[in-house]
């Protein structure tokens, strides 16, 4: 095996979680990929070209790992990537939560590895390096977070501990830039210059023995100012119910208000006047100078004409939310407090089957459900993964989806939708509940890291949100403008009323709604927010909104979340999502057709 | 006869004087000590009123009638005392410490009843005089025995067995001393307050190996035998502020790398509600563990903490 031709080296990223190994390949990198501060951000390694230096080298980012004994996912990857590196595995396992030229790497040994040591906590980085210098490969250490170690009043001799190893030690703080230059030129220096560096292990198999060592070296090197005080900080007063419970209620109530709010403020006073104003009359205009009357026209500029519709909906409809909720869901990712919040619910997640870590594939469902599936790697047993993955899927909405409820409801009024969220709770609890009685398996025991609390830096949620609008665009608005072309084809052509008149017991029977009613759900199987969006110009009573709504929201998970559904479990599995989903949805929704047709 | 429960602390002495240990005397207390006190003294009146005069009324029928006062005792102390007294395992003829026996000594003349050999002590003078009628009055001054003295004075070595009313404070300095005190054969007693009552009785709890017994009418029994006080003890049973070394880790492989190894210093800084992790502290990081496996990481305890009161 070799490397890829354009590549002369490759230097692998590895690092104890959440010790900011992915700023530093974004930094060096130029991408975009997933950072928080929390662990398990990232469950797949990541690829990119190493900028800066004097030839062209692959930089790889390894999930983060605490030792190298291979005992959960993450690890596996790291220990493989180390050894024999077969990409291959892995690579079908992608999903869109990591982006990168993942072709550009051919598998083969390392050149190098960099290492990546925390600061604030040199002993348990130390026992990783050990691991890691097992290997024989040239290491370059970087001591990220110097600064969070110096406000804990902890002063490490990064000279000394250097000399002591006999590699580069480059202390950094990845977020500002801090040291990277400096790194760089340590890399460099090491690949391509004639520096020796190679390094001898521990050659210690005994766990105990390697632990003393780190702690030996770690006091060696680091000293402490003075010993922080053992009173509760603001971190360990967030997890006790007093006064976390009501903190973590007036933090997600501010979440969703922020979500709604902006969204909403985005839609209306911005981009809807933009659109409908200068947009959409220079479209027409220029459509109807090109063509006649007729089917093409309609298809382009009609009822679903995707001109129009195609570009109304992603942009004016699902963008601003998607501002909102990745503006909120930075903020929280990044200030680390998602894991407290995790601590804190544990109990009550216990009893649907799930530790409180599944709080965050559960909040990033919220953005959309294949990031989020992705993210139930880090969540320790599979009956623990496929209960957050069934709830995802069915009682969460993703933010094009949240969008087209928000609009479609907030004009008959806000408490419709607090309505809705109570509904998609109760679901929820209620999949939790029966999901845990019916599989089988241990209560999870959560083992987790609760993170310094840090204040998110607005340079950085700038960067998140513009990666994360430039992803939007490539990866959600455009297959949404095709799915609408496919729709107003469908539509104009009347393939779309076969559909609807075989639907119809359903549609108008069951859920008492229009028979056109039956388009969205068609389309809703190709992008969830179509469930929900073609009702917007139906003239439907404040019941059948209603219905619709809960019908979109409990309806199939789009297309691609089922493939990925079926990727990380299996096919049946999939399935069993979809067909429980679809059942849900025409349960509830006609039950509440039925019995509101009955009271109003 | 003028009798009342000793859960009454209605004595012109005051609440504090009334419950066998003042703060006074008690050379523990730190420079924070006295206010706290004062504090917790004004609020008690405060909140109690309502409570107090059911009490007070209950009190007076009893003084009033002996077959009430029977009653009485039968409802709220016969299966309290009977179940400590088997919880502990109290043999027959055992020498017992009743601190803060109030007017109407029930928890003695269960004991005594039980076949122990009570000595009952309160510090509040006109108690200890109606309390020694009470017992000659129901015939067991042969086996009770009713002092003037506070409950931290007494040479706590001579007894088998000491019972802690629950009206007695502040427990958390008065349990942690007695527990010092008592000897390794004897076992110590006392009542926590569980709901409600949680408003007007001061709770704790220590960080050693102990007995709860859930008692009638929001009420709990503490018992703890000295001799199977463990130097460890399971991580999930320390309270918050609680500190000591790890002695024993189970095999996992995320716990060693937050620093949860043999030997570490460990701090509790919090325990999440429905039976959710643990939150603790190790070289200033802090990870949440989950109940089920703190039940298998074993530590010894700094010292005898001070545990939250709720």
């Amino acid at each position: 095996m070799s490397h890829d031709s354009r590549f002369q080296a490759s230097v692998l990223l590895i690092g104890p979680p959440n010790v900011g190994k992915s700023v530093l390949f974004n930094h060096f990198t130029g991408m975009e990929v997933s950072c928080a501060n929390y662990i398990g951000t990232t469950v797949e390694y990541s690829t990119g070209a190493f900028r800066g230096l004097s030839k062209e080298a692959l930089l790889i980012d390894v999930p983060g790992t605490y030792t190298l004994e291979a005992s959960n996912e993450a690890e596996k990857v790291a220990v493989e990537m180390l050894t024999h590196p077969t990409a291959d595995k892995h690579e079908i396992k992608r999903g869109s939560s990591h982006c990168g030229p993942q072709s550009a790497y051919a598998p083969g040994k390392p050149s190098a590895v960099l290492c990546v040591l925390y600061a604030a906590n040199l002993e348990s980085s130390l026992h990783l390096l050990s691991y890691i210098m097992d290997y024989q490969l040239p290491v370059v250490a970087a001591l990220n977070r110097v600064d969070i170690a110096k406000k804990k009043g902890i002063h490490i001799h990064h000279d000394k501990l250097s000399q002591i190893l006999g590699i580069p030690v480059i202390p950094t703080i990845a977020p500002t830039g801090y040291g990277t230059e400096e790194l760089k030129q340590a890399l460099d220096e090491t690949l391509f210059g004639n520096g020796q560096n190679q390094v001898s292990g521990v050659q210690s198999t005994d766990p105990l023995q390697r632990w003393k060592h780190a702690e030996d070296l770690a006091s060696r090197v680091a000293h402490k100012d003075h010993h922080p005080d053992q009173g509760s900080t603001p971190g360990d007063l967030l997890t006790r119910p007093w006064p976390g419970l009501p903190a973590a209620l007036l933090i997600l109530l501010a979440s969703f208000g922020l979500v709604v709010g902006v969204g909403m403020g985005l839609r209306q006073f911005i981009l809807l006047p933009i659109f409908r104003g200068y947009v959409f009359p220079f479209i027409i205009t220029a459509v109807e100078s090109i063509l006649q009357p007729g089917m093409l026209q309609r298809i382009l500029i009609g009822d679903y004409g995707f001109l129009i519709k195609g570009i109304e909906w992603p942009f004016t409809l699902v963008f601003p939310y998607v501002i909102s909720f990745y503006l909120a869901m930075a903020i929280l990712e990044d200030s680390g407090y998602l894991p407290r919040l995790g601590a804190l619910l544990d109990g009550i997640f216990n009893r649907l089957g799930m530790s409180g870590g599944s709080i965050i594939p559960l909040l990033l469902g919220y953005g959309c459900a294949i990031p989020a599936i992705m993210a139930t790697r880090a969540l320790n047993t599979r009956k623990e993964r496929l209960i957050a993955v069934s709830i995802i899927c069915l009682t969460i909405p993703c933010v094009s989806q949240t969008g087209a409820i928000v609009t479609l409801l907030a004009e008959q009024s806000v408490m419709v939708v607090a309505g809705m969220v109570l509904f998609s709770l109760i679901a929820a609890v209620t999949t939790g509940v029966l999901l845990e009685k019916l599989l089988h398996g241990p209560l999870p025991a959560m083992v987790i890291e609760l993170p310094e609390l840090l204040p998110p830096r607005p340079k950085v949620l700038g960067k998140k949100l513009a990666a994360r609008s430039r992803r939007y665009i490539t990866d959600g608005a455009l297959p949404m403008i095709g799915a609408v072309g496919i729709a107003s084809l469908l539509y104009e052509t009347g393939i779309m009323a076969v559909f609807g008149r075989i639907l119809s017991p359903l549609v108008t029977g069951w859920l008492k709604l229009p028979e056109e009613a039956a388009v969205p759900l068609v389309l809703g199987i190709m992008r969830r927010e179509l469930s929900i969006l073609p009702l917007l110009d139906m003239d439907l009573t404040g019941l059948q909104l209603f219905t619709g709504a809960l019908v979109g929201l409990f309806y199939v998970p789009c297309i691609a979340v089922v493939v990925s559904t079926a990727k990380e479990f299996n096919i049946r599995t999939a399935l069993l999502i979809l067909l429980g989903t679809s059942s849900t949805a025409f349960l509830i929704g006609g039950l509440a057709a039925q019995i509101g047709s009955i009271l109003f | 006869m003028k009798t009342c429960s000793p859960s009454t602390p209605i004595q012109e002495t005051g609440y504090i004087h009334a419950s066998g240990c003042s703060y006074k005397e008690d050379p523990m207390h730190g420079s924070r000590g006295p206010r706290r006190q004062r504090r917790r003294r004004r609020s008690f009146r405060d909140v109690n009123t309502p409570a107090l005069s059911a009490v007070k009324f209950f009190e007076h029928m009893s003084s009033k009638h002996s077959f009430f006062a029977r009653k009485y005792k039968r409802i709220f102390y016969h299966n309290l005392v009977r179940s400590e007294a088997a919880a502990a395992g109290l043999k027959s003829n055992a020498k017992v410490l009743h601190i803060g026996c109030g007017p109407m000594p029930f928890t003695s003349f269960e004991l005594a009843q039980a076949g122990a050999y009570v000595t009952a002590v309160d510090i509040d003078p006109q108690a200890v005089e109606e309390a020694r009628r009470a017992a000659a009055a129901a015939g067991l001054d042969a086996r009770i025995q009713v002092l003037h003295m506070d409950g931290i004075e007494v040479d706590v070595k001579e007894f088998d067995g000491i019972w802690v009313s629950l009206h007695v404070s502040p427990k958390d300095e008065i349990i942690p001393r007695l527990l010092r005190d008592m000897t390794d054969e004897s076992v110590l007693v006392y009542r926590n307050p569980r709901g409600w009552l949680r408003l007007w009785y001061g709770r704790c709890r220590q960080p050693v190996q102990q007995k709860v017994v859930r008692q009638f009418l929001g009420k709990e029994s503490i018992i703890i035998r000295k001799q199977e006080i463990n130097e460890e003890m399971p991580l999930s049973e320390l309270y918050p502020g609680a500190s000591g070394v790890i002695a024993h880790v189970p095999d996992h492989p995320q716990l060693s790398p937050l620093g949860i190894r043999q030997g570490k210093h460990i701090t509790v800084s919090g325990r999440c509600m429905f039976d959710g992790p643990v939150v603790v502290s190790v070289d200033g990081r802090s990870s949440a563990v989950h109940r089920s496996l703190a039940q298998h990481i074993h530590i010894i305890p700094a010292q005898i903490i001070r545990t939250v009161q709720q």
